[in-house]
């Protein structure tokens, strides 16, 4: 109970006070980037809590939990390197952005390229692994039973 | 400087393929929850897939529509949408977090699923065994609703209506398929028994004429009622015994029974009028012979009269009994072979010599040279009578046609002779009581009703068979088969 109360307040806090402290960045502006940074830590933390318990189950190694615990691995890894590169963005120059040409001259350029592609990966076969879960799902649960008189007539 | 083509192309891709999958993810996710309304973790796993699928939404958004701001030099606009897109972003995520807490305890939600999965299966089974029973049934099977619709039927009840299949009959109007017709069964022939057995709930049995592919069949249907659920809906089971084979074999025993009836009376009448014919035969001698002395005898003229009619009466009781005997002698009559087309030519001639005024008589003979194993002379004897009926029928005149010729029955050859009249006719409940022997219409002492009932005896004794077929006033056919050899 105390543990959705806090998860309550905690959605509703970043909700309503976005920090405008970092602007003119993606997650920058009216938005604000720590919000977005919050949220993508308590992504992480709920994928996290979720991989844990399945891999706590004796059921990880059935459909659909064991599609869904390399989905939330996926997911907490895209959450880890988005969250990076978000934070390298930040110690970015505007100048070096020139065009379709970025000038790489430090480490957070570095971070902020290889970031923004290797996220794709990742949030691909996140996504790939759900929903392969709900086909898995699909398979089992099948049709429903076929009666003669439908239901709705009884 | 690096370029940022790759960047921008692994961006593009990447947000569509995202795009591709949660859109299949969500569409998935439907269909499973919806079709599991009472699994929970399915409903969440649907929500999870939107939440996905609006990210991957307002992402690609966000990438590519900022590649081509950024690149048509709109930044502005850009700083404008750019925090909505992130702000969407980072809801998404939090919804997605909050549905992955909720089910996260698996354990438990596992344990639902198989509940449930296994429930069904058990349900599933058991709903496989009851329709095999209902499908191994022998007698074809409908149940139907109150108002008139087929609800299901089994493997029998398909298999007799050959055109259509299971899916196709359900929901159909009962009286549709089973009568082919478009109201319910109202007439009072056929009347329709759902009402009365969802009324009182018992069983009612009846018969109806169904309409089959292959024709008419008759049912015997016994309906019984048939609670359905707790709502009540009532229907009603019917089981169809096809009865139609059965009603036809009685009818033929019947007819049997009724023939070898028929035989054995005659059988036992044939007995007693010769035996009564004998002894009557010998009791007129006695009287004849004793008339004849008293007449010989001088005696008065009063007496003389009585004794003259005693005389003549007994005379004609006399010819009645002959012809009472005739039939046992022309019965067992000496056979021979005889040339049919021979016999015909000398008993056409023999017709035109008794035929009255007032009737035509044709004769047309389709036959060659046929030889025939029999008497002639009874033959003869029997057709005379037939013909003579004929003339009797036709008083005011009209015409005869008598045909003969070849035919087949029962895959044997038979000389079938026809005698064709356009006489008074006979009324219909005469008509199979006209071969009866002393069966006769006419007025006491003109006719003895010996002359079909020897006809009938002399043709049966050839092998032969005789039907009389006849409309009142318009006359009147009698058909002689006698079989010959080729
Ligand atoms: N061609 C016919 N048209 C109409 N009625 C007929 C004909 N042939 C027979 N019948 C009917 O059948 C009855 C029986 O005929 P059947 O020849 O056995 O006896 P009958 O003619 O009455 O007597 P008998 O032959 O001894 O003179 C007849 O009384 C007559 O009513
Ligand atoms: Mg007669």
């Amino acid at each position: 109970m105390l543990f959705r109360i806090l998860r309550f307040v905690f959605f509703v806090s970043i909700c309503l006070f976005p920090s405008n402290v970092l602007a003119v960045q993606e997650h920058g502006g009216a938005e604000g980037l720590l919000s977005h940074e919050l949220a993508h830590l308590f992504f992480a933390f709920s994928v996290t809590y979720l991989f844990v318990k399945i891999s706590l189950s004796k059921e990880k190694k059935k459909s659909p939990y064991r599609e869904l615990r390399m989905a939330s691995l996926f997911f907490i890894i895209w959450n880890v390197i988005t969250f990076v590169t978000h934070i390298s963005r930040e110690y970015m120059d505007k100048s070096q952005f020139q065009g379709l040409y970025l000038r790489v001259d430090n480490m957070a350029s570095i971070l902020w390229y290889t970031g923004s592609i290797v996220e794709h990966i990742f949030i691909v076969l996140a996504c790939w692994y759900f929903l392969k879960a709900l086909y898995r799902i699909k398979d089992v649960t099948g049709e429903p039973v076929d009666l003669p008189v439908n239901r709705k007539e009884l | 400087m690096i370029s940022l083509h790759l960047h921008i192309f692994i961006d593009i891709v990447g947000s569509l393929a995202v795009i591709y999958i949660t859109f299949q993810a969500v569409r998935t996710g439907r269909s499973i929850a919806l079709r599991n309304r009472d699994i929970i973790f399915y409903r969440y796993l649907y929500y999870q897939a939107i939440t996905l699928f609006v990210f991957a939404s307002g992402r690609a958004f966000g990438h590519i529509i900022k590649r081509i701001l950024l690149l048509t030099d709109n930044q502005d606009i850009w700083a404008l949408l750019s925090p909505l897109s992130g702000g969407l972003n980072t809801l998404t995520f939090i919804a997605f977090s909050l549905i992955a807490l909720m089910y996260s305890n698996v354990q438990d939600v596992n344990r639902q699923i198989d509940e449930l999965i296994t429930e069904r299966r058990r349900y599933k089974r058991l709903f496989d065994y009851k329709t095999k029973i209902f499908d191994s049934m022998y007698f074809p099977a409908v149940v139907i609703s109150e108002d008139y619709k087929i609800l299901d039927v089994n493997r029998r009840f398909v298999e007799i209506c050959k055109d259509k299949n299971k899916a196709e009959l359900i929901g159909k109007n009962c009286y549709e398929v089973t009568h082919s017709s478009s109201v319910p069964c109202l007439s009072e022939d056929h009347p329709c028994p759902i009402k009365k057995v969802i009324n009182e709930g018992t069983t009612e049995v009846v018969m109806h004429r169904h309409r089959c592919p292959e024709g008419d069949r008759i049912f015997e249907l016994h309906i019984s009622p048939v609670l359905f659920g707790e709502r009540e809906v009532k229907a009603v089971i019917e089981i169809c015994r096809d009865i139609t084979e059965i009603l036809k074999e009685q009818a033929e025993k019947e007819r049997l029974r009724k023939q070898l009836f028929q035989t054995q009376k005659m059988a036992s009448l044939q007995t007693l009028i010769a035996g009564i014919a004998h002894e009557f035969n010998n009791l007129l001698v006695g009287i004849m012979g004793n008339a004849e002395l008293i007449l010989n005898m001088p005696a008065d003229a009063g007496i003389r009269e009585r004794v003259e009619k005693i005389s003549s009466s007994s005379q004609r009781a006399a010819e009645l009994i002959k012809k009472m005997l005739y039939y046992q002698s022309a019965v067992h009559s000496e056979k021979q072979p005889f040339n049919l087309k021979v016999f015909l030519l000398d008993f056409q001639k023999f017709v035109h010599s008794i035929k009255p005024e007032e009737v035509d008589v044709k004769f047309i003979l389709d036959i060659e040279d046929l030889i025939i194993y029999g008497d002639p002379q009874s033959l003869n004897d029997a057709f005379i009578n037939i013909v003579e009926n004929a003339f009797q029928a036709m008083i005011d005149g009209g015409r005869l046609d008598i045909e003969v010729r070849k035919t087949i029955q029962d895959g044997k050859p038979y000389v079938m002779l026809a005698f064709m009249d356009t006489g008074e006719g006979i009324a219909p409940e005469n008509l199979d009581r006209v071969f009866d022997p002393f069966f006769t219409t006419r007025d006491v002492g003109s006719g003895t009703g010996l002359g079909l009932y020897v006809a009938k005896g002399v043709v049966e004794s050839h092998d032969g068979k005789i039907v009389v077929e006849s409309t009142q006033g318009e006359g009147t056919r009698f058909t002689v088969y006698l079989p010959y050899k080729d």
